[in-house]
């Protein structure tokens, strides 16, 4: 239909402002207004805004570093200034416009392949900063390398390398000290789930298929020199299956290939293991399934203890309680990611507290974090603390008296550092303020010092933390311990005598303690033993003590992360050696910056636009006839100014060519909080509808848009539009003429999660007023009214009651006309069968999982299709001009398979009913399309 | 008329998708524009043209004309015009260098069909094909024809009709194109281990471990050989006392060949330097730094080197007063090692491009 075109433009003005999903979805808010600067290298343009400096020409040398290092390595050039984009902390990185999408909390950066972009932020850690910026630039010189080789051998439409394999490579060539394997990867041998080469895509996007990337990549480099890796990078061009290309360079089948692989992992980590014991062979596990980590202890009486911890296993983050010898199911503390209140919980990163009745931990609130205070006892928030200059906070923790609120945070800046604050004064304390990385603190007894987890150590520079204590009296900073290992997590005994951390100084990450006798004063060097007590075969973390002879702790393993219980005796104690297992240094570690010669310039960023896409198109419909035509959109480097041109024309003869004309510009800001747009167009050519049915529309305009996000959940949307609009019917009622000025007005709130074909949880609805008035004419006269919401009820993990409730009115001269029926609206009625400038619906639906998993398996391989959803549906709902005619429903059953995440194929089964009688005839409706 | 405008724009778009995959850009000097001094006269270009595909890695000369390969599946000849004179299609594209020996060529394959082909570049219709899984240039010595394949096996075949006269099989896959010095000829495997194969006998024997991964070999009289590493390593390897002589680390790749003028080694690494090196001791006498990443092989002209870089640069080097005397921007990176035929200096780079230089 010809009123698609106009759809379609509409609907870029729509995806350009980025609601998440068309019609709702989350907001993407451009909180904080950055002076954008730009740092011309040798080699780079980076883009970055002053308060972050430090950390730019840090991040300048280690990005021209690498580039000497990839150049050689990839023997290739890039030939053009790659554009790095740094961000000084995570939560300023996901306020980025470059890609429109949500950033997760797990993103460490990114490479933007169709511009070339890099962007990473700092987030308070030289190493992990190092260490993304070696990552995405393995990207850039991949990509670059690919597409020179197949330019050159004109092979233009060849496959580009597996994801696996690019991001295989990045971790391979990125990391600098593999001193242990992955933990991950360690499980996914142990427990089975490691998946061969030839089976990776099962697992695309996920951290275990980087990991298993790059152990492969590792596995064939050792197996046959280094240069293998160029040899097959340089060899892409032989075959469009990459595993041939392997093949082809390596000699070895890949099955042959594959299976060494994994026995040599095998091999070495089931050594590693050998003498490990289960986790669950001692300890007790509080929780199943999901994501459960960063326990915290609750005595809510003298007998009732409870373990508090943050969970996903909802699909949403939430704190669970789950009570000590009580076999009672979890109880759900604080609802979070529904509200603005708690928008985000950092789930790997930040740990909680409490003290008394009171509960310490940290969302993401709007721009900042805030801690919040939340009395456990009322089951409310008492108030947050929320600091303007401090971008993220991670693990407050209260002094003994809880009076003050001990915590590590990033500034505007980056830099990670420990804070205090003290309640009776309302006084932030900033305890240190350096480059290094800080965090994880926890006060001493008579808060006379701290213990907290830093880089500055000796081994700080290759990405180690150790601990260190601070002497809040006279500021001296001591290590704890020191050496090429991890020391994190630290948690105080209630007597202060035994520190207990997590280390992975044998290899991966078990339980320490140190003891902390009375020689021990913070600030002061103080050489001690270390114990291990658990030796198993999972990563443990974050250990907290329940009282002096029980601990809780994360255990991580068969991929998932739960709370356990375990009780200390003196059996579990092994010495492993020194605190010191490296000489500590007076002085720290300095990250070496940019040097002056290889700084180009420095320059205020003003704007720096190329293309995004551009295309042509010709089409030729038997009925319509031919249409041609051509998109252009441009952006600027960071993404936030847009340009859109669409130009085309539907002349079926050479007189019409003129007047069949059609052009839209559009300009579009998201740079700041409220984005907007605003351009003109012209559109000119037959249109169709049931209502009018054919008719010749010309309708020249401008329009202006905007939307103010207030939460990540709710915004306000406006549309104006100022046309010259001319219809003609082709029959008696001639030629319209109208000087249209129209006005909407929307609310939208969305807070749903969504499944596998549709929301599971949540809701959302909009609500939209909009009036349409011809200033000259008076042809054009009408309002419109449109409301729906949506709800879904989540009765089990995987069972979900959604329900549906919409009305659209719309009168007046030339009022909107509003059409349902179909697998999206009306099931078992024709698609758009049903229109009136009034409509009613309601859609009522149980969805749950019908078949977990399909998977096809051909001679040559197999497909997975993921798994099929099932429905079962009651709608009912109509469409009238005037008088009510009665309801129209329809009932049934319906499967639902999601296709490579981005189509869903739908099929229904039902009948049609008035409500007074079935029908006798059952209907099978196949179309496509997310649920409701 | 619908149907006459739709047809048309039709064969527009299906002219001009036939006409982009056929294109030839050509630009010929009017005037001869000099790029800079070569010792005491200039370098002048004179045309750039394109082709199908990117030029392969060498060159070589056939009765005035450049023999060219692409990456693609074709054998070019072009005169000093820039003309192409004949252009063959193969059924696989060129693996390294074309091997020439009076009117023929020898070359093998790989990519849609692994051949050893000889072809005669006057008559193309003279050629004759041998299945022969290699990715490797054949070795000529004599009137016998050495080519290795990826599995190990060494074929030794006539010139004549290739015929097979002897196989022998290494343990390992090879690693590097083989190559002649003395009338014996070299194979590098995958392991590092140098072997020789003695013509016409086909006596296999290790020669050496290498300390290094070649990615360039370049043969000094008939005793000694120079090896430029992946890592940076350069070493220098006597084959009749069958030891090192030397080696010393460099920093960056080496790829391509080094020069040897005035009893010096001219090395280009891929860390923007250039390296001077003493042949007899093996000692490093400068490091210049020169800002591009040395890529192709180095021609010498004279008291200069002439080489390409990645960086889409032509660049020349004043060995004497080690510094650069000039660069030429082209239009992409250079690939193909640079050849001084007569006054005229030839090179390749990426999306498809040839250039001919003249020194006057």
């Amino acid at each position: 239909m010809k009123l698609i075109k106009a759809y379609v433009c509409i609907f870029f003005i729509f995806v350009a402002l980025y609601p998440q999903y068309y019609y709702f979805g989350r907001n993407k808010i451009q909180y904080t207004k950055f002076d954008w600067h730009v740092l011309k290298t040798k080699h780079f343009d980076i883009y970055y805004y002053p308060e972050m400096e430090e950390f730019v020409e840090i991040g300048a040398r280690i990005a021209e570093e690498a580039y000497l290092e990839y150049q050689s390595r990839f023997e290739h050039h890039i030939n053009r200034e790659v554009p790095l984009i740094f961000y000084s902390s995570h939560l300023h990185f996901q306020q980025t416009n470059v890609i429109p999408y949500f950033i997760p909390e797990g993103t460490g950066g990114f490479f933007e392949f169709i511009k070339g972009r890099v962007v990473i932020p700092a987030d308070g850690s030289y190493s992990q900063f190092r260490h993304a910026i070696r990552h995405e630039l393995v990207h850039v010189f991949f990509t670059s390398k690919v597409n020179s080789i197949l330019i050159d051998r004109q092979k233009l439409d060849h496959p580009f390398p597996p994801l696996w394999f690019n991001e295989g490579l990045a971790e391979y060539f990125s990391i600098e000290n593999r001193r242990y394997p992955d933990m991950v990867l360690r499980d996914a041998v142990l427990k089975g789930y490691l998946r061969r080469i030839t089976e990776i895509g099962e697992i695309t996007g996920s951290y275990l298929m980087y990991k298993e990337g790059e152990s492969f990549l590792r596995f064939l480099a050792d197996k046959f020199g280094k240069d293998i890796i160029l040899r097959i990078i340089e060899n892409v061009w032989v075959d469009e299956d990459f595993t041939h290309v392997i093949e082809f360079v390596t000699g070895s089948s890949i099955e042959d290939l594959q299976d060494e692989w994994v026995l040599s992992l095998q091999k070495r980590l089931l050594t590693d293991i050998k003498d490990k014991e289960s986790a669950r062979s001692r300890d007790v596990k509080l929780t199943e399934r999901g994501f459960n980590v960063k326990p915290a202890v609750y005595s809510s009486s003298d007998t009732l203890i409870k373990v508090l911890f943050i969970s996903n296993r909802s699909g949403y983050t939430d704190i669970y309680a789950k009570s000590l010898g009580d076999k009672s199911n979890l109880e759900i503390i604080v609802r979070g990611e529904r509200t603005h209140e708690y928008e985000a919980f950092h789930l790997m990163r930040s740990r909680m507290d409490v003290h008394g009745n009171r509960l310490a931990f940290v969302t993401k609130k709007g721009e900042h974090d805030v801690i919040h205070i939340f009395d456990l006892k009322a089951g409310r928030n008492l108030f947050d603390l929320e600091f303007p200059n401090l971008t993220a906070i991670s693990s407050p923790k209260f002094s003994a008296d809880g009076k003050r609120l001990l915590f590590s945070a990033l500034d505007f800046g980056g830099y990670a550092d420990i804070y205090f604050y003290d309640f009776d004064n309302s006084l932030l304390v900033r305890l240190t303020d350096d480059i290094y990385n800080d965090s994880d603190p926890i006060w001493l007894p008579d808060a006379r010092g701290v213990i907290f987890c830093s880089d500055r150590g000796v081994s700080g520079k290759d990405g180690f933390m150790n601990l260190f204590s601070f002497n809040i009296v006279d500021k001296k900073i001591a290590p704890l311990t020191c050496g090429m290992e991890n020391d994190i997590s630290p948690s105080l005994s209630p007597d202060a005598r035994e520190l207990l951390f997590c280390s992975n100084r044998e290899g991966k990450y078990d339980l320490y303690v140190l003891p902390l006798d009375e020689g021990f004063t913070p600030g002061e060097l103080y050489v001690s033993r270390v114990y291990r007590i658990t030796s198993y075969t999972g990563d443990t973390f974050d250990p907290v003590w329940v009282n002096d002879s029980t601990i809780v702790y994360t255990l991580f393993e068969d991929y998932s992360f739960n709370i356990m219980l375990r009780y200390l005796d003196e059996d579990s104690l092994a010495y492993v050696g020194q605190n010191y297992s490296i000489l500590p240094e007076v002085t720290c570690w300095k990250p070496e910056r940019l040097s002056g010669d290889r700084v180009k310039t420095r320059q205020i960023y003003r704007g720096k636009y190329s293309l995004d896409i551009a295309q042509g198109q010709l089409t030729q419909d038997p009925f319509f006839g031919s249409m041609g035509g051509a998109q252009i959109a441009i952006s600027d480097v960071l993404g936030d100014r847009r340009y859109e041109i669409l130009i085309y024309n539907n002349a079926r003869t050479k007189s019409e060519f003129m007047n069949s004309f059609n052009f839209f510009i559009g300009r579009y800001s998201l740079g700041r909080r409220t984005n907007f747009g605003y351009g003109m167009y012209r559109f000119s050519g037959e249109r169709f509808n049931y209502y009018e049915g054919f008719y010749d529309e010309k309708r020249v305009g401008a329009f202006f848009v905007l939307q103010y996000p207030i939460t990540h959940f709710n915004r306000f949307e406006n549309v104006v539009n100022l046309a010259y609009s001319q219809k003609d019917w082709y029959d008696w009622r001639g030629v319209r003429k109208a000087w249209i000025v129209e006005n909407h007005f929307s609310y939208v709130y969305d807070n749903s999660i969504w499944g596998l074909s549709g929301p599971v949880d949540g809701s959302r609805f909009i609500v939209t007023l909009g009036y349409v008035v011809d200033v000259r004419y008076s042809n054009v006269s009408y309002y419109t009214v449109i409301a729906d919401f949506r709800r879904y009820f989540r009765l089990r993990l995987y069972l979900t009651y959604a329900v549906r409730v919409a009305g659209f009115v719309s009168e007046g001269k030339e009022a909107q006309r509003f059409y349902i029926g179909g697998s999206w609206t009306l099931r078992g009625y024709p698609l758009f069968s049903i229109w009136g400038n009034h409509c009613f619906l309601f859609n009522q639906e149980l969805r749950f999982p019908f078949i977990t998993s399909v998977q096809l398996r051909f001679p040559r391989g197999k497909v997975n299709l993921g798994g099929i959803q099932g429905a079962l549906f009651v709608d009912a709902g109509d469409a009238w001009e005037s008088g009510f005619p009665g309801l129209r429903g329809s009932f049934g059953i319906g499967f639902r398979i999601n296709i490579g995440g981005y189509l869903v194929l739908r099929y229904d089964i039902g009948r049609r009913t008035d409500f007074r009688k079935i029908s006798k005839s059952t209907f099978y409706q196949f179309f496509f399309g997310w649920d409701f | 008329m619908r149907r006459v405008i739709f047809a048309a724009i039709v064969f527009l778009i299906l002219g001009w998708r036939c006409a982009e995959r056929h294109r030839v850009y050509f630009q010929y000097g009017e005037e001869v524009k000099p790029i800079g001094r070569v010792g005491d006269g200039n370098i002048n270009f004179l045309w750039v043209r394109s082709l199908l595909a990117a030029p392969g890695k060498d060159f070589e000369v056939f009765d005035g004309s450049i023999v060219v390969s692409d990456l693609r599946n074709r054998l070019y000849l072009i005169n000093e015009m820039g003309k192409i004179v004949k252009s063959i299609r193969l059924k696989g594209s060129v693996n390294g260098k074309v091997l020439i020996n009076g009117e023929y060529a020898y070359f093998t394959t790989s990519g849609d069909r692994f051949r050893l082909i000889k072809l005669s570049l006057r008559n193309t219709g003279d050629k004759i094909e041998k299945k022969v899984y290699s990715v490797f240039e054949p070795v000529l010595v004599d009137s016998l024809l050495l080519v290795v394949s990826m599995d190990g096996k060494v074929y030794c075949m006539s010139k004549e009709n290739l015929g097979v006269v002897w196989i022998r099989k290494l343990k390992n896959r090879v690693y590097f194109a083989p190559f002649s010095v003395d009338g014996m000829v070299y194979i590098i495997d995958f392991s590092g281990r140098l072997f020789s194969v003695e013509i016409p006998y086909g006596k296999l024997r290790k020669a050496t471990d290498l300390p290094t991964m070649p990615e360039t070999v370049l043969p000094v009289d008939d005793t000694l050989i120079v090896f430029g590493g992946r890592d940076g390593k350069l070493l220098l390897y006597n084959v009749t006392e069958n030891r090192i002589r030397w080696m010393v680390k460099l920093h960056g790749r080496i790829v391509s060949k080094p020069l040897l003028k005035n009893g010096m080694l001219i090395v280009g690494t891929m860390a923007d330097s250039i390296y001077m090196v003493d042949f007899k001791k093996g000692k490093v006498l400068d490091r210049i730094y020169i800002g591009e990443p040395v890529s192709t092989d180095m021609v010498g002209v004279g008291t200069v080197a002439i080489f390409g870089s990645l960086s889409r640069k032509l660049i020349c080097f004043d060995i004497i007063k080690k510094q650069v005397v000039w660069k030429c921007k082209l239009k992409g990176r250079v690939i193909s090692n640079p050849l001084l035929f007569g006054d005229f200096l030839v090179v390749g780079c990426e999306y498809k491009y040839v250039y001919l230089f003249e020194l006057r």
